[in-house]
């Protein structure tokens, strides 16, 4: 090629600089950046994995809802979802680019979909499920720090059902311990096989629905809607639906005003056990707080 | 049954290599003539996304060879246009598969030869046999039917190669397809027929890549399968015609196509389950026997060249629209169905008189502008995964050709999505070239599930830097 006398003739000597300086653009001493990984790791437990190995199983992080720590979650709401190694029945969550930050409350869900046939899982009636709950606060929420966070051992020991089932109740207005307007009342439908009123405790895996109501705003009556996952100890009619033998059981939250409950609360409950179906009922007894405080269950 | 038509096939993929062979080595009455050129280039890009270590921000590195040879005379000659790719992992980053040519060591219908870190492009390579009015080609081709810009509706037979997006160099944009042709060359007419034997399924880069389509969300990770080809076979095989004129001063060309769409239907196919991962969601990119008619015309005006293509098929395939709002009610695999499809490209090549402006200035200027739009006639099908797609482009030469601006803006109006490319490109003159480019993406997620590709790829935008030595 014929060469022009010309200033990009020269600039071939001149053109190594820059291929020098190009090539320390591209091999440079890199700095590591900072290592803010968030990871959740856990096990799971329950004979429907062992019993049911060819069902995809799914461990799901939502954002923390104090209001409804054992609903079914709503899978739009995800934020991630991994399979479970089956080799162990152990899972892990990298949390990271997801965006969550520690200090973050998130709630932990597991699943069986049991009525997989292929294509996407989806949580539905007759899926086994389990919710990482602290039995102490009846807390759902799990509070996220940098690197390895321990998820803990889930039970997957719910199942769900198909049901509307929802609660009207009131609290007695002139016996015991009377909640005053305003008051935070956290109410919770439990089977009588989880509640133990001499020991003032409640299992958390009895318990069927939940309400958290201020006194005089949302009632009276009082909605509690029955939750869909049915810890599988609970005997449960299906077709048509219905739960028998529970109870209703408050917890005034005011010492202090934490929405949960905290040891020394005063303690309300339904005086006789009922029978829900489909629907929604009104429940004819009353919660009575006796004055007698919560007992938190033993870790 | 099976096994004699993967016989069959492995025999028809051959028979055009033995031809060629044989040709070559017949005495010809002669000299023949050998002319080469080539270039060597060192190819870089580098990812601006700032979330991360610059070793991580280099994505290629990138040695290309580029061999172009001619043997033969000019009646009967052997032509062969290659590329020889390597790119090494040279910033150290832990992850060395930012760019793969493909999954894994494979050799293509059109013997494209392919590992993780090399490649072997033969996209040219044939014999070519002229005896006037007639011409014959035998081996691997380029077809250039059409007059757009970016997409061709017309270039039924060359497959794409997306493996980087929309941006690869003209010269690598289209695959060669093993393929007989012949032309006519009339006073008032020019015909040309093809027979492609082989089909050459569409290029993505692989997973992992940083220009692959997987794509993850908090329920699903998704992730294009192998680009499987349909079996080398008599009912796989594509024919096609194409007759060109002027007619009043304008270049009009008619065509017709029978043969593998040249699109692939990207069909969500199985779901598994890989431990402490999101369910991952295989996407098949499916080939289905289409037939295309297509007119492509241009015409100059002034200063402007006017250009349009247009192509219409009564059998095209897509995909069968879903309600997707909740998993339980998705179907997989997708079901997919043929419908009328047209698309068309129309804009204008404009060379600005800049000389008439400025004195000085020697160079050339041209302004063009595409347009792009695809459309399904069935409402229940996904439309097509390119569409409404505007681009302008500017480019000039200045100092005698020694330094050459190029500004490409591409619009995606359906969901906002921009490519903005400014290239700045110096010719030494002495055989070296440094060209300079940045690229920026953009696009909306606009509650679609399935994302845009302009979306997708929003954190891909870069910078990149070529040193070329033509041979």
């Amino acid at each position: 090629m014929k060469k022009s006398p010309n200033v990009f003739s020269i600039s071939r000597h001149l053109l190594w600089p820059w291929v020098c300086l190009l090539a320390c653009m591209i091999v440079a001493c890199g700095q590591d950046g900072d290592n803010s990984d968030i990871i959740l790791a856990g096990t799971l437990q329950g004979t429907a994995l062992t019993e049911n190995p060819d069902k995809p199983v799914l461990v799901a992080v939502l954002p923390d809802d104090p209001d409804r720590p054992l609903a079914t979650p709503a899978l739009a709401d995800v934020v991630l979802m991994v399979s479970a190694d089956k080799t162990d029945y152990s899972f892990r969550l990298d949390l990271t680019e997801p965006g969550l930050a520690p200090g973050q409350s998130v709630n932990i869900v597991a699943f069986i979909d049991m009525n997989y046939a292929g294509g996407l899982p989806s949580l539905d009636a007759g899926d086994m499920v389990g919710f990482y709950i602290d039995a102490q606060t009846f807390s759902a929420a799990y509070e996220l720090q940098p690197g390895l966070n321990d998820g803990g051992n889930l039970p997957i020991n719910r199942k769900i059902y198909d049901h509307q089932a929802s609660l009207q109740f009131r609290m007695a207005e002139n016996l015991g311990v009377v909640p005053a307007a305003g008051d935070n009342v956290l109410v919770y439908a439990v089977h009588s096989q989880g509640l133990d009123l001499a020991a003032r405790s409640v299992d958390t895996d009895y318990v069927v629905g939940m309400a958290r109501v201020v006194v005089g705003q949302d009632g009276p009556p009082y909605p509690l809607d029955l939750l869909t996952a049915i810890y599988t100890g609970i005997a449960v009619s299906e077709d048509p639906f219905g739960l028998d033998d529970l109870r209703l059981v408050a917890i005034l939250d005011n010492a202090p005003a934490n929405g949960r409950p905290d040891a020394g609360e005063y303690l309300g409950f339904t005086l006789l056990a009922f029978d829900v179906a489909d629907g929604i009922q009104e429940i004819p007894n009353r919660i009575i707080f006796p004055g007698d405080g919560f007992v938190l269950p033993s870790p | 049954m099976d096994s004699k038509r993967k016989t069959t096939g492995r025999r028809m993929g051959l028979m055009p290599w033995l031809a060629a062979a044989l040709m070559l080595c017949a005495p010809q009455p002669t000299a023949a003539e050998l002319q080469t050129f080539g270039f060597i280039e060192l190819d870089n890009l580098v990812n601006t996304y700032a979330d991360q270590d610059f070793a991580d921000a280099v994505k290629k590195n990138e040695i290309r060879a580029n061999l172009e040879i001619k043997y033969g005379r000019d009646d009967l000659h052997l032509f062969m246009k290659s590329d020889f790719y390597y790119a090494p992992n040279l910033s150290g980053d832990d992850d060395p598969y930012d760019y793969r040519y493909a999954a894994e060591s494979e050799v293509a219908n059109n013997l494209r030869i392919s590992g993780t870190e090399y490649e072997a492009d033969f996209n040219e390579l044939y014999l070519d046999y002229q005896f006037s009015p007639f011409r014959l080609r035998l081996g691997n081709q380029l077809y250039k039917w059409g007059t757009a810009d970016v997409l061709n509706p017309t270039a039924y037979f060359n497959p794409y190669d997306f493996r980087e997006f929309l941006l690869r160099d003209d010269d690598q944009f289209k695959q060669g397809v093993p393929s007989l042709s012949g032309m006519y060359f009339h006073d008032r007419f020019t015909t040309e027929l093809v027979f492609s034997f082989a089909h050459v399924p569409t290029l993505f880069a692989p997973s992992g890549n940083f220009w692959s389509l997987d794509m993850r969300n908090a329920l699903y990770t998704s992730r294009v399968g192998s680009d499987d080809s349909l079996p080398t076979q008599w009912e796989n095989t594509g024919i096609g015609g194409r007759i060109s004129a002027t007619v009043w001063g304008t270049d009009l060309s008619l065509s017709a196509y029978r043969g593998p769409d040249r699109d692939p239907v990207m069909v969500p196919e199985q779901v598994s389950f890989p431990p402490d991962e999101p369910l991952l969601l295989v996407i098949e990119p499916r080939y289905h026997i289409v037939n295309m008619f297509g007119m492509d015309f241009s015409k100059t005006v002034g200063d402007f060249v006017f250009q349009a293509e247009a192509a219409y098929s009564p059998n095209k395939r897509s995909l069968v629209m879903q309600d997707l709002s909740g998993l339980d009610t998705v179907q997989i695999p997708f079901d997919t169905r043929e419908s009328d499809f047209i698309s068309y490209a129309a804009g204008f090549n404009y060379f600005v008189p800049t000389g008439k402006i400025f004195e000085n200035h020697g160079g050339e200027t041209v302004f063009t502008l595409d347009w792009f739009q695809a459309r399904y006639a069935d409402d229940d099908l996904y439309g097509a995964y390119f569409t409404d797609l505007l681009t302008l482009r500017l480019q000039d030469t200045f100092m005698d050709g020694r330094l050459l601006f190029k500004y490409t803006a591409m619009f995606e109006t359906q969901h906002s999505g921009s490519l903005q490319w400014p290239e700045l490109t110096l010719d030494f003159q002495n055989g070296w070239t440094l060209a300079l480019a940045y690229v920026a993406i953009d696009g909306d997620l606009d509650g679609e599930t399935f994302e845009p590709l302009f979306y997708h790829y929003r954190n891909n935008d870069f910078v990149s830097f070529k040193i070329r030595y033509q041979i």
